[in-house]
């Protein structure tokens, strides 16, 4: 338990702290290009096969690997995370906490003082206070708050029950600075104990490094990569845990940070995780996701059979286990009704990749999740090397089934954008939401419509930011990314900008029924960087017009930019899904064009 | 906008690959110097009935485009003058020049024209500079998947042909090699 008194916190300089985890970052960063050294200059040059080639050798250049993996995992967990993060977190915290004493030093002088050890700190009347209340001389608040008027001092009856009242006020008063000051020196305990608490593990749990060469080194190796491979498939699960508070450029640093061995044994014994990792690059992630989507097919084919035979086996009377209980019969018919929906999502999924991509750019499969209406990310061209990026958030009604015609539309956007030229586009369908199944009053009967809510909004905002920042965290060098949302997309993206400061520099809003803000500077990209566009005789109009989901982005008073879209489509349904479609009269598409202008950079 | 009945139309999705083709080649024997495509793309087919309803069952609407690389793209003779050419050479052959926002000062925009079999030229001038034929809706032919091998126009080598890649049978080996940008002419879809 800290022991600091509120003395301390007050006449402490706790920029030292800063200095410190400063003078860490650099050490790291030296550091950093020696463990460098050694794998590039040391092992792969002066000790490479080419000068060295023995058993021996060999050894020896496995051991200056670890070595130099070992001081690069150290450097990562301990020197920047345990000691260079801590340093800065602590003094964040405790100069925070230093400004809100000094706050209240400035509203208890001269009335009020402290007593009390660090423990229990509490706050007192001051002497003078005491003498000038019985004098009568205090402040108009201090009257106020007691009740007592100038009038009241015209007896001596009333000057002493004046001088009661406002001396239990002034202690009561008292009592609630004590309260301010014991949160205060609460928060700056809580933060030196954790601070306290992490510094001591480096030195209790200090880092294990690789055995020395020798007699005993074959027999101990093995054990030390055992343990260091736990200990990164340990770190995976926490990033990969909901509670998980990394960010995704964490992720990458950490992925970056392994050796190619160490990467392939976590791809290998944990690619659902490696796969769904936001900050993972995307080559990466698509070549898991697709082993993962080629196994599940067969799995599942498996699966439904064995759940077909044991329940035709019950049906018939009898189990191969023994009795016939309806209530293992319904658990076994949703598991089959469950597989048969993640097998067609399986299938739809792989059936679109086959398709392959209209420009010939390369499709990769970021992320999928086959449970339920199912969720896909699917990049048209690679976004970690394009010089431009979309991510285009699809609405109402998305999901697996249409899984082809998304990744269609998403196609066609990357198509339009590589016409229009300025270095290569990528372009990705983010369907990592649970998008809305029905726009209608009428849908399913009801009368209340997921699209008008926007719960599926909110909920999809920290996936969206996620995956975004897992976006600039992978991309090579700096990156220009525009969001984008059709319809209630549109609402996700809004959202989520304006919950988050989101890595992307700009956002484009079709056929959208509002982004959840009543004006463009609501959203983090800023309102001269919002382009919206609405066709006319869209049915959105409709969702519009109620203003449930913000305000109309292509009104006057929204303070973004606007841009023309053809109506294209028979009627106001068709034309909500028309703006990516070829004219069929022969005019002109322009939203396609202008999207594609703003995608690269062409639109001011 | 909304179309019931469907037009009548002289060819359908499988005659139009190679009338496109063809097009394309005609329209560029008359650029001069004509410095070469760098990637042919076609677009998915996309079914009319999804937009205009079941009045379009069973027809669709086919996009194919060709574009030049950025460094021809920034070229004068591409951005200006093959655009005050096509102008020309679209308003003799009696196009329907249906949109023409090029700007005066930048060079940049769209140049469009309906030709009288209904097909759209679209030459886009952006950073890249970009011709894109469309058709419109037309109808489908019954079990035709894709186009068999049609040789780009304009210089395009295999490994920036998409559309060779994916959206046509495979070519004949012999045609797997690049293509002499300058001999366009000899290169009809037909043979010719």
């Amino acid at each position: 338990m800290s022991d600091m008194h509120w003395k301390d916190l007050k006449e402490t300089d706790f920029g030292v702290l800063k200095t410190l985890a400063d003078q860490w970052g650099s050490y790291i960063g030296e550091v950093t290009a020696q463990a460098e050294i050694i794998t590039e200059d040391v092992v792969k040059k002066h000790l490479s096969v080419e000068n060295f080639e023995s058993e021996t050798a060999d050894d020896v250049r496995h051991q200056a690997d670890l070595l130099a993996d070992s001081l690069q995992d150290d450097l990562h967990e301990y020197a920047m995370v345990k000691i260079k993060a801590t340093l800065e977190d602590a003094h964040d915290e405790l100069v925070e906490c230093q400004a809100q004493l000094f706050d209240l030093i400035d509203v208890v002088t001269g009335e009020y003082r402290f007593e009390g050890g660090s423990s229990d700190p509490y706050v007192v009347v001051s002497d003078g206070h005491y003498e000038r209340i019985a004098a009568l001389d205090v402040t108009a608040a201090l009257m106020e708050r007691a009740g007592v008027d100038q009038s009241d001092f015209a007896s001596d009856f009333g000057q002493n029950e004046s001088r009661e009242r406002l001396i239990q006020t002034a202690e009561t008063i008292a009592g609630e600075l004590t309260e301010v000051l014991k949160a205060i020196m609460t928060r700056a305990h809580n933060s030196d104990d954790e601070a306290a608490a992490v510094l001591k593990s480096v030195v209790d749990t200090p880092a294990e490094q690789p055995p020395p060469l020798g007699a005993t080194y074959d027999d101990l190796i093995e054990e030390y990569e055992k343990a260091d491979a736990e200990r990164n498939r340990d770190f995976l699960y926490a990033l990969a845990s909901d509670e998980s508070e990394a960010t995704a450029g964490g992720v990458n640093d950490w992925w970056a940070s392994l050796t190619d061995e160490e990467r392939t044994a976590l791809i290998d014994s944990h690619p659902e995780l490696v796969g769904g990792l936001d900050g993972i690059p995307s080559d990466t992630r698509d070549s898991v996701n697709r082993d993962l989507l080629d196994a599940s097919i067969p799995n599942l084919e498996d699966k439904i059979s064995a759940l077909e035979t044991q329940i035709a086996l019950m049906e018939e009377g009898g189990s191969p286990y023994g009795s016939y209980e309806n209530a293992d019969m319904v658990e076994l018919q949703a598991d089959l009704a469950e597989a048969r929906a993640r097998l067609d999502n399986a299938e739809a999924l792989q059936a679109a990749l086959a398709n392959g991509s209209d420009s010939g750019a390369p499709l990769l499969l970021v992320d999928f999740d086959l449970s339920e209406d199912g969720n896909a990310v699917v990049s048209v061209g690679n976004p970690d090397t394009a010089e431009h990026t979309a991510v285009y958030v699809p609405g109402t009604t998305s999901d697996m089934q249409g899984i082809d015609g998304l990744i269609s539309d998403v196609s066609v956007m990357q198509y339009d954008a590589d016409k229009a030229g300025n270095g290569e586009t990528a372009v990705t369908l983010w369907l990592d939401y649970d998008a809305p199944d029905g726009a209608y009053p009428t849908h399913n009967g009801g009368v209340d419509p997921e699209a008008w809510h926007t719960d599926q909004a909110l909920e999809a905002r920290s996936g969206l930011n996620s995956y975004l920042e897992g976006l600039s965290a992978t991309h090579d060098g700096e990156s220009h990314t525009t969001v984008l949302g059709h319809s209630y997309g549109s609402a996700v993206v809004g959202a989520t900008a304006a919950e988050y400061q989101i890595d992307a520099d700009q956002i484009i809003d079709f056929a959208s029924p509002g982004l959840m803000v009543e004006t463009a500077d609501e959203l983090s990209v800023g309102g001269d960087d919002v382009w919206s566009t609405r066709a006319e005789g869209d049915v959105i109009n409709a969702a519009v017009l109620t203003g449930a989901l913000g305000a109309d982005p292509t009104g006057e008073y929204y303070g973004g930019n606007t841009f023309d879209a053809d109506t294209i489509g028979g009627n106001s349904i068709d034309i909500h899904s028309g703006y990516l479609k070829e004219n069929a009269d022969d005019e002109p598409n322009r939203a396609r064009t202008t999207m594609a202008e703003i995608i690269t950079g062409q639109k001011d | 906008m909304f179309q019931d009945p469907p037009p009548d139309r002289e060819f359908d999705e499988a005659e139009a690959y190679p009338l496109m083709e063809q097009i394309v080649l005609d329209t560029i024997s008359e650029l001069p110097d004509f410095p070469g495509f760098e990637k042919r793309i076609y677009l998915r087919p996309e079914d009319c009935a999804e937009a205009l309803g079941s009045g379009y069952e069973g027809w669709v609407a086919l996009e194919i485009s060709y574009t030049f690389s950025d460094a021809t793209s920034s070229l004068p003779l591409v951005r200006t003058d093959y655009t005050m050419l096509l102008r020309e050479q679209w308003e003799s052959e009696g196009y329907n020049i249906h949109r023409d926002d090029i700007a005066l000062d930048t060079g940049r925009g769209s140049l469009e024209a309906e030709r009288p079999d209904g097909i759209n030229l679209w030459w886009w001038v952006a950073d890249s500079v970009s011709l894109t034929l469309q058709t419109g809706c037309i109808p489908a032919t019954e079990g035709f998947d894709k186009p068999d091998y049609i040789p780009p126009a304009g210089g395009v080598l295999p490994e920036s042909d998409p559309a060779a890649q994916n959206r046509m049978n495979p070519p004949e080996s012999s045609t797997s090699k690049a293509i002499d940008p300058f001999a366009t002419t000899s290169e009809s879809p037909s043979g010719g």
